[in-house]
């Protein structure tokens, strides 16, 4: 597999020469770009001239990965241009939510084959219900296909994102790409960094996204009696303390849910993902330290049984809650996961509205808020 | 300094410090002060809310707690009042021990401490306020014939920590003797050691004397009974009863008197002999009858049943006349009711098994009249006793003896020998045969002589008609009455040796019918199966009679026409045959439209042998259908190598969807007067990977056969539906799309069920969708269609007719349904406007549609002057090859971009 990476930056360009030799039908260009289409749709379009014959992904970010930093408003690219592994894109368009389980089947669908081994989602961020997304595309494929993505950014502004798909900028649209062969090394990981507090209470009152109550109580009165003097800043500090839910008691993988919004009226909170009832959920808090040092922990997840000298390419998707939450830390979370991967490893990624990973190995793909995934991939060595 | 956190580590390298490097600067200074002050202050957060979660746990917890108090102290209101409430049914059970004059009382070995209720010193006659007696003094209150046998059972009840059951006499202060029954229990510890004595005193005295009384009378009676077969009984005033000994006997057991009571003697009566027994009994107690004498039937030891006869009578009655004792006989009478019940078992058997089978019994006397008949049901058998009786077989004139077994008959009867199976014969009043199989034997009187015949005789009329039917079924259609495929082959193997040998040839007609399913499916089997009955009706009688008309199943249909080598005269039968096929059908009160698709192969041209013969007519069949149908088609070899072609494309066509094969074309729709695209019609192309581009008519046929239309129909809806949700988003103006229904698809089920949830998966507005159906598919089943259109608009989905002009073409049928758009076929238009024919036709279409508010749609329009003839005539939108062949999506949203308004000016 031959590997390169390239940032552009709006008002300064490309941070290097365009090497040749890397345009195939088997090289994959992923790129993350800013919120403001201009720049980016410039830059995508000078990719693409570059890579007429590639596979090109990509979407809106709210804080494009390159290496080991973070920058807003310009172009992070992967272009990975692999020996033997062959790549499949496949894209829909979505009008509602509702569809998002369709559209997932739909996609799964169109790229299954004996010998997918991965696929690769990239889904517009505002219009699409990342659980069901997630579940439809589940429903499809087996279970040893291995399937991380995410949902695209704009910043902390929320109004509207955009992926690369039919060969522009679009919005409303879910990408995907499917990786085949079996020369696909493939490693993930995903962590959060964040720590349970108080007791484990119950969903007794939701309708979607939206929790009304725990043990029968006014979710926001109970939320804000544990927040104490910090309810003071509701609902911006509502990032800081997401709920961590799971199915029951020895569900044993819990999934965390951001806070989009309160609700005083009906005393509700609003959340980034489903929120079933029935589903037993706890409060989160976490340190600045806590989602750093987690950060390495999927990375290191995800790079194991790659060698230290391999050079793989490393797709990290972090959560936008993340991002606010560290602040100018930001560069640190990055700079940790870089350390814990080989060396020579050429690392893209993008902070996002919420990010597909399975939460453990082997498991299935799910939609998760506040968290690090991390998705290191490479080819196996030809054989002799 | 080594040991410093990593994260700090990180930290000072990220200011170029190390653990050895102080900062350089003020600025470095400040910031790692900053970052140090964070980490507290995050640190202090995060122990705030620890506290706070701890607290609020604390309170809950205290909430809990006092939530347990209060818990509790409703419990120990509970206990006091159920102590208060025990207190009470003390009360009562002292009460219920005096009434029933039974003590109870209770000794603590260690202890020696005594409880006696009140009836135990009741019982003794004793003060209950003075102090329990022990057991010595209990002893003393004992009758001295039994106290030897009390202290003994007692002792040794306790020494064995066993219980002790025993009856005993006490003598009262005042004189007077009690019988007490006396219970004890003892309790033991884990030792084995006696610790509680418990027990009960029950005052038996009167039970005991009634004892006595009757021990002494069963003495008396046992000792006049003794000996004889007969049971005493007596049954006292308390329901007592008392069985002799022989009673026990009569059961199965030794000679033992039996004291029972009268429940457990009518427990031990047969269920079905109860009811009876009871009746006596009652009428004889209230005196209605002197006296009861019944049969009846007694389980005995072993679960048998014994049979008695019991007779008896009241013999004591009180001054009011109520019965005060019964006394009688039992006689164990079971082996004469086993001689009896063997025989009428045997009879029974005799007549249920008559009565089950058909048959029926006979006897004759020695000239063969009937001379007794028996288990013959007029009603099923038809025939009458009266007929028989005093007639011989021969001469009954409703019976006769079937000719091929008259002379058998004869000859075994007169020989005297027994004889099977032989077959009569009759006829019922309405004249329909039946048949008899007779079977018989000679009968002897005690000196041997012939007296005459006995035996049975059976219907066997069904199984005749049933080998009959058998026979018919094997070569016959049940349902039409043609000959079947077996039948056909055969008959066709005949006429190949005959024309082998004369050196003749014949021909082989393959019919099927065009759109048989749809009426199976639509009107249901009924109305398929009697149109198929009118088809074959239709070939009898429309062809020779030495032609050989079969059905080889479904809906095909074969005539095999001998002699007959002149194409012109073969010609002239295919189409007779269409012809005879085609007329109007009337099925479920409705007129009906079939038509027949023919293949005709001929020998020897055609094939060698029978089966090559049929396949080559089947082949031709198949190009008559391809042809258009309602035709006929001689095979040739082509045709071969074209089914072939056929069948891969099935089985291409069946990946196809998956494959991804299809794909979707589009044509824009154009409002002739403002010039502008106002619809779009989405037409499907199939990109065969061997064949490149297949058009619809080349599959479509194959895919409505073959039921691979309703996927593909779903297909071309949801990726129409889909891509004019894409244009939009492009940028596009919504424009209307049309996708074509076909007939199957229109016909199924699912169809408005399947475009509702397109509609919801794409999101695209229902009046963005307009379909088109043909005017034959609305005409297939005119009630459906009218509601499925109607529930279409219903949606907000507009309806086009398409081909209009090629079928029916009544625009005034038309109007009963709810219909947007007409749109005139294309071959209306192809010759405008020099043709007048098409031209007045045109013409007369778009003014009526528009008279019933429909919008008229040109289809294939080519050529300018088509155009401004349409223009010209009002006629609303066109499309055509003159304005833009269909284009793949992408070329079809540059062609709306760049659309020039005023292409159309004339």
């Amino acid at each position: 597999m031959l590997l390169h990476t390239i940032r552009y930056q709006d008002g300064v360009g490309w941070s290097g020469p365009w090497p040749g030799g890397l345009d195939s039908e088997r090289t994959l260009a992923v790129m993350f770009g800013g919120g403001t289409t201009v720049a980016a749709r410039k830059a995508v379009a000078e990719v693409a001239a570059h890579l007429p014959r590639a596979v090109l992904m990509g979407c809106s970010s709210a804080g494009e990965i390159c290496a080991d930093r973070v920058q807003d408003g310009g172009l992070s690219v992967a272009i990975a241009r692999f020996d033997d592994v062959a790549l499949r894109k496949a894209a829909l368009p979505i009008t509602d939510p509702y569809q998002s389980r369709a559209v997932g089947q739909q996609l799964a669908t169109m790229l299954a084959a004996p010998d997918l081994r991965a696929m690769f989602v990239l889904s517009d961020g505002l219009r699409v219900n990342g659980t069901q997304l997630a579940a439809g595309i589940n429903s499809v494929l087996p279970d040893d296909v291995v399937v991380t993505g995410g949902l695209a950014g704009d910043g902390e502004r929320f109004a509207s994102t955009w992926v690369l798909a039919e060969g522009s900028l679009v919005s409303d649209w879910v990408t995907a790409v499917g990786l085949y062969g079996s020369r696909l090394r493939i490693g993930h990981g995903c962590s959060a960094g964040w720590s349970p507090f108080g007791p484990e209470r119950r969903i007794t009152a939701a309708a979607g996204n939206v929790l009304f109550e725990l043990d029968g109580k006014p979710a926001l009165g109970l939320y804000r009696e544990y927040l104490g003097e910090r309810a003071a800043g509701l609902p911006a500090t509502a990032l800081l303390f997401p709920l961590s839910i799971r199915r029951d008691a020895d569900d044993a993988q819990p999934l965390i849910r951001t806070i989009l919004g309160i609700d005083e009226a009906s005393q509700s909170l609003t959340f980034a993902g489903d929120v079933p009832e029935g589903h037993r959920a706890r409060l989160m808090r976490t340190s600045t330290d806590r989602l750093i040092q987690s950060a390495a922990v999927a990375a290191s997840d995800a790079a194991r049984g790659f060698p230290a000298a391999a050079q793989p390419l490393a797709l990290a998707i972090s959560c936008v809650g993340r991002r606010l939450v560290l602040g100018e830390r930001t560069d640190e979370e990055i700079e940790s996961v870089l350390d814990a991967l080989p060396t020579g490893t050429g690392q893209v990624g993008f902070y996002s509205y919420g990010e597909m990973s399975p939460a453990a190995p082997g498991g299935c793909c799910d939609l998760h808020n506040q968290t690090m995934t991390v998705t290191v991939l490479d080819e196996w060595p030809a054989a002799p | 300094m080594s040991d410093m956190h990593p994260l700090l580590l990180r930290q000072l390298a990220r200011l170029d410090l190390g653990p050895d490097t102080h900062p350089g600067s003020l600025a470095q200074w400040r910031l790692l002060l900053a970052r140090v002050s964070r980490a507290y202050v995050e640190a202090e957060q995060d122990r705030y809310l620890l506290e706070r979660s701890q607290d609020l746990a604390s309170a809950e917890l205290l909430e809990v707690n006092s939530a347990l108090e209060a818990e509790k102290a409703l419990l120990e209101s509970r206990v006091a009042e159920r102590t208060q409430w025990l207190r009470q049914s003390e009360a009562h059970l002292s009460e219920a021990q005096r009434i029933a004059t039974l003590g109870s009382w209770s000794f603590d070995v260690p202890t020696g401490a005594t409880e006696w209720s009140e009836e135990c010193y009741r019982l003794f006659g004793l003060e209950p306020t003075g102090a329990a007696p022990n057991f010595d003094q209990v002893l003393e209150l004992t009758h001295p014939e039994d106290r030897e046998r009390v202290r003994n059972a007692i002792v040794a009840a306790n020494k064995q920590g066993a219980n002790a059951d025993i009856e005993f006499r006490i003598l009262r202060e005042n004189g007077q003797v009690l019988w007490l029954h006396a219970i004890e229990e003892t309790f033991t510890n884990s030792e084995g050691r006696v610790i509680l004595l418990r027990g009960t005193l029950h005052d038996i005295t009167r039970q005991k004397q009634a004892e006595l009384e009757r021990d002494q009378a069963t003495k008396r009676l046992n000792t006049a009974m003794h000996g004889s077969n007969l049971i005493l009984v007596d049954v006292d005033p308390h329901g007592v009863v008392y069985l002799s000994e022989r009673w026990n006997v009569l059961l199965g057991g030794p000679p033992q008197e039996t004291y029972t009571t009268f429940d457990a003697l009518t427990a031990l009566t047969h269920e079905d002999d109860r009811d009876a027994i009871l009746q006596q009994y009652v009428d004889t107690l209230t005196g209605r009858a002197a006296e009861y004498n019944i049969e009846h039937r007694v389980r005995a030891h072993d679960g048998t049943w014994r049979w008695v006869r019991s007779r008896g009578r009241v013999v004591e009655r009180d001054a009011f006349g109520r019965a005060l004792r019964l006394a009688g006989i039992n006689e164990d009478i079971t082996p004469r009711k086993i001689a009896e019940e063997k025989l009428r078992s045997s009879e029974a058997r005799f007549r249920s098994l008559l009565a089950l089978s058909s048959d029926w019994y006979w006897e004759q006397d020695e000239e063969l009249r009937f001379t007794k008949v028996s288990g013959l049901d007029p009603q099923n058998h038809r025939i009458g006793v009266d007929q028989l009786l005093g007639k011989t077989g021969f001469e009954a004139g409703e019976m006769q003896v079937d000719q091929s077994d008259a002379a058998r008959h004869r000859a075994l009867t007169a020989a005297r020998e027994p004889f099977k199976d032989l077959c009569y014969t009759t006829r019922d009043a309405d004249g329909q045969w039946r048949f008899w199989s007779f079977s018989g034997e000679p009968m002897t009187d005690a000196d041997g002589r012939f007296t005459g015949y006995r035996g049975i005789a059976r219907d066997v009329t069904q199984s005749r008609q049933a080998e009959e039917k058998i026979r018919r079924l094997a070569h016959f259609d049940e349902l039409t009455g043609l000959p079947n495929r077996t039948m056909f082959m055969h008959t066709l193997q005949r006429a190949l040796s005959l024309a082998q040998r004369r050196n003749k040839s014949f021909a082989i007609f393959f019919i099927d019918l065009d759109r048989f399913k749809n009426i199976n499916d639509s009107l249901g089997h009924e109305a398929g199966d009697q149109l198929l009955q009118d088809v074959a009706r239709r070939l009898r009688h429309h062809l020779r009679e030495s032609d050989t008309v079969a059905r080889l199943g479904g809906d095909e249909f074969v005539v095999l026409v001998e002699d007959c080598a002149d194409v012109r005269e073969l010609d002239a039968i295919a189409q007779n045959i269409l012809n005879a096929v085609g007329r109007p059908y009337m099925l479920s009160g409705q007129e009906y439209h079939v038509t027949g698709s023919i293949g005709i192969s001929t020998y020897p041209t055609d094939g060698q042998d029978p089966a090559a013969l049929l396949k080559n007519a089947d082949i031709a069949m198949y190009m008559a259908k391809d042809h258009g149908k309602n035709n006929f088609q001689f095979y040739s070899p082509q045709q071969n190598a074209h089914s072939f072609e056929r069948l891969a494309l099935e089985s291409s066509l069946r990946h196809a969807l998956e494959r991804g094969e299809f794909m979707l074309h589009f044509q824009p729709k154009v409002d002739i007067a403002g010039g502008h695209i106002v619809g779009v019609e989405a037409l499907l192309r199939w990109n065969h990977p061997d064949l490149q581009m297949v058009m619809p008519n080349q599959f479509i046929p194959l895919a409505e056969e073959t039921g691979l239309i309703v996927p593909i129909g779903r297909w071309v809806l949801r990726t129409a539906c889909a891509q004019s949700v894409a244009w939009q988003r492009e940028g596009l103006a919504p424009l209307r799309i049309a996708v074509n229904l076909s007939a199957r698809q229109f016909a199924h089920d699912g169809l408005l069920q399947d475009i509702a949830d397109i509609i919801d998966e794409t999101g695209l507005a229902p009046g963005g969708l307009e379909v088109e159906i043909t005017e034959s598919m609305v005409m297939q089943n005119p009630e459906r269609a009218v509601t499925t259109l109607t529930r279409l608009r219903e949606m907000g989905i507009s309806v086009s007719i398409d081909d209009f002009g090629t079928g029916y073409s009544s625009l005034g049928y038309l109007k009963r349904f709810p219909v947007d758009n007409v749109k005139v076929d294309r071959s209306f238009i192809k010759d405008l406007p020099h043709d007048q024919d098409d031209a007045a036709i045109t013409r007369a279409v778009i003014a009526m549609a528009q008279s019933l508010r429909m919008r008229v749609i040109a289809e294939g329009v080519e050529t300018r002057e088509q155009l401004n003839f349409l223009r010209e005539h009002g006629c609303d939108e066109c499309q055509g090859y003159y304005l833009s062949r269909p284009l793949p999506a992408g070329e079809f949203a540059l062609l709306v971009r760049s659309w020039p308004r005023l292409t159309l000016a004339a």
